[in-house]
């Protein structure tokens, strides 16, 4: 490890750490290098290990004790994220990265804003399209659209997961499939959360940003679909959001982003996850012509990764972390709303 | 003999089985058949006594389709059909012994028809259905939602039950139900920033399709696009407008003795049309 490079410890080293956050690392090896992962699995543990040449543990305290590791990546299980985060920054770590959802409840993520600021460790979650140049174009060019906008419309439709991993990387020790006991209502429910807080999370904080009154929302409609995704329509302040996500098994992946006011339509394509095709393009459309950006070789989540590098060597400004806080009370607030509504209307028609 | 489907690709004879049309002069029901420029040899203008009556869709419109029909046309063209009451709708349809068929401004690309048969293919409770529609600003959204119905019903088939989410100044967002289950999301969104079009678009685990449309009075192609586990096609660009291709539908069905069943299923969508918007909210 060079001088100049700064240690990073990864927290879970399940298909994200490897398809996603390794080779993203590995592309900006010049500035960060992986010294410690941590898996509850040790043979999946001392495999990925043996990739990036680190140690291993199966001890997250470990992890986070060890004093070559300066940035700490939150890719565990949900429910472990919150405190993991908190004891990062407790140990004056120089940066935390977390993948989505920050937490698991409002709270949480108020109590990670509140330790960050006490502790001023900086805490970046892993939105890549944040941070996608695609995005950054966006808002450097919609000038007033985030005022005028009177429609938002989210839509993902994917190729199953497995399948971006698998060109991103050799994935090692892929979770299995959950046997499932539970009743169908149950498993109907846990698709619309689990698809919320896992998918349509990944670009909540953009339509929050095109939804000033975000603690104004009104579910209009919630679907779950076939094999496991959801439609979801939305009424945020005055705006009217819906949120569409499905994995299936075409070739016709779709990541669209959308804004529309009375005289200008924004649309942005991120391509699918996991594998590094690039930034997204912006276009925008105002009836007589079109403007577009992008694409560029650079994607979220290099750019991500860029920017907690920076933070870690001082050079970059810290999230305000309350603000996102403010994204995961909105993704709550809408996951939980979503899937009580698919719980109170299980079994009946949609056009009931 | 029904048809069902939206259009075809009979070949043009030269010369023979030409038609005349014409069409009920310049007030609101007058239509200025530009269209039949681009049909020379299988329709002809004349000013009075045609084969064919071509007529705007305005208020009142099936007076004056019955009209014609009274008075000996074998086929109608309805441009842009607006809502008319019921009872007429009904009455066109079961009188007529020759097509009527309505032009409404999504329903002939050619694009529809080449999507119908892998629209109806993948139908069914796994499936899920978007229509969209983008329409200038202040459009009329009742209209929208006619035409779209209208869509529906030609590539996929009727929606058979209606509640919207969403009905104001902006748009509206509604979902729906297929025969056989399919549910359906339906959405118009207004706005300068886009020239008027629609998708629909079906996606269920394995399979896609979807079908995009420009808006009516040009030939700019829609689009096609069956995908699975094995790739995407895109099915075969056509440049030809809907009104010519609706034009080509009548004129084959009245050379083939063939009606149509467009006011009836018209009817049917103004009826669930009309249930919907009464318990539509804000």
């Amino acid at each position: 490890m060079a001088d100049s490079t700064i240690g990073v410890g990864i927290l879970g080293c399940g298909p994200v750490t490897q398809a996603i956050h390794i080779p993203t690392i590995d592309r900006i090896r010049d500035s960060v290098q992986v010294v410690n992962v941590m898996d509850v699995n040790a043979q999946v543990a001392e495999a990925i290990a043996s990739r990036v040449e680190s140690r291993w543990t199966t001890s997250a305290d470990e992890l986070i004790a060890d004093p070559a590791v300066e940035i700490v990546v939150v890719c565990s299980p949900n429910k472990f994220h919150a405190a993991q985060v908190i004891a990062a920054c407790r140990a004056g770590k120089k940066a935390v990265l977390c993948e989505k959802p920050l937490a698991l409840t409002e709270a949480e993520a108020r109590e990670i804003a509140q330790v960050s600021a006490e502790t001023g460790v900086p805490v970046v979650v892993g939105a890549m399209h944040t941070f996608d140049p695609a995005w950054l174009s966006a808002r450097a060019e919609w000038g007033d659209l985030v005022e005028t906008a009177h429609t938002i419309r989210y839509s993902i439709v994917l190729t199953p997961n497995t399948r971006s991993e698998d060109f991103a990387s050799e994935i090692f020790g892929r979770p299995g499939a959950r046997i499932d006991a539970r009743s169908a209502v149950d498993i109907a429910a846990d698709v619309m959360h689990g698809s919320i807080m896992g998918l349509a999370i990944h670009d909540l904080p953009l339509v929050r940003v095109f939804c000033p009154d975000f603690t104004d929302v009104e579910l209009l409609s919630s679907q779950v679909l076939d094999p496991g995704g959801y439609l979801v329509n939305l009424r945020v302040g005055a705006k009217n959001v819906q949120l569409y996500g499905l994995n299936n098994e075409s070739w016709r992946p779709e990541w669209r982003f959308e804004a529309v006011s009375d005289d200008t339509v924004m649309r942005i394509d991120f391509p699918p996850p996991y594998v590094h095709a690039g930034s997204g393009v912006t276009t925008f459309f105002d009836g007589e012509s079109t403007r577009s950006f992008g694409p560029t070789g650079v994607n979220g989540y290099e750019r991500e990764w860029r920017y907690v590098a920076d933070l870690a060597r001082g050079e970059a400004e810290p999230l305000d972390v309350s603000y996102l806080a403010d994204d995961l009370a909105f993704a709550v607030g809408i996951a939980d709303a979503a899937t009580a509504n698919v719980r109170a209307r299980f079994g009946s028609e949609v056009t009931a | 003999m029904t048809d069902s489907s939206t259009t075809t690709d009979a070949p043009i004879a030269f010369g023979v089985d030409r038609l005349t049309v014409t069409s009920p002069g310049s007030g609101p029901y007058g239509d200025p058949l530009l269209v039949l420029a681009s049909l020379p040899e299988s329709l002809h203008p004349v000013s009075s006594d045609a084969d064919l009556v071509g007529l705007r869709g305005t208020v009142g419109w099936t007076r004056v389709a019955q009209g014609a029909l009274d008075s000996g046309a074998r086929g109608v063209v309805v441009v842009a059909p607006e809502p008319v009451d019921r009872d007429a709708l009904v009455a066109l349809a079961d009188r007529s012994s020759a097509p009527v068929v309505l032009d409404s401004p999504w329903v002939h690309n050619p694009a529809v028809s080449a999507a119908a048969e892998h629209f109806r293919r993948l139908t069914g409770p796994s499936a899920l259905v978007e229509a969209r529609v983008e329409l200038p600003l202040a459009s009329d959204l009742f209209q929208a939602a006619l035409d779209q119905l209208s869509l529906l019903r030609a590539a996929i088939g009727p929606v058979v039950a209606l509640r919207y989410l969403r009905l104001d100044g902006r748009g509206y967002d509604a979902l729906g139900t297929l025969a056989d289950g399919t549910t359906v999301s339906l959405a118009a969104i207004l706005t300068g920033g886009l020239p008027a079009a629609a998708t629909v678009r079906l996606v269920r685990p394995t399979e896609a399709v979807e079908v995009h449309l420009p808006a009516p009075d040009t030939a700019t192609p829609g689009q096609a696009i069956v995908s699975g586990p094995d790739g995407a096609v895109l099915q075969v660009t056509k440049y030809e407008s809907a009104h010519r291709a609706a034009w080509r539908r009548v004129r084959e069905l009245v050379l083939t003795g063939g009606r149509s069943d467009d006011a009836r299923g018209f009817a049917d969508d103004l009826d669930l049309l009309s249930a919907a918007v009464r318990t539509a909210t804000p």
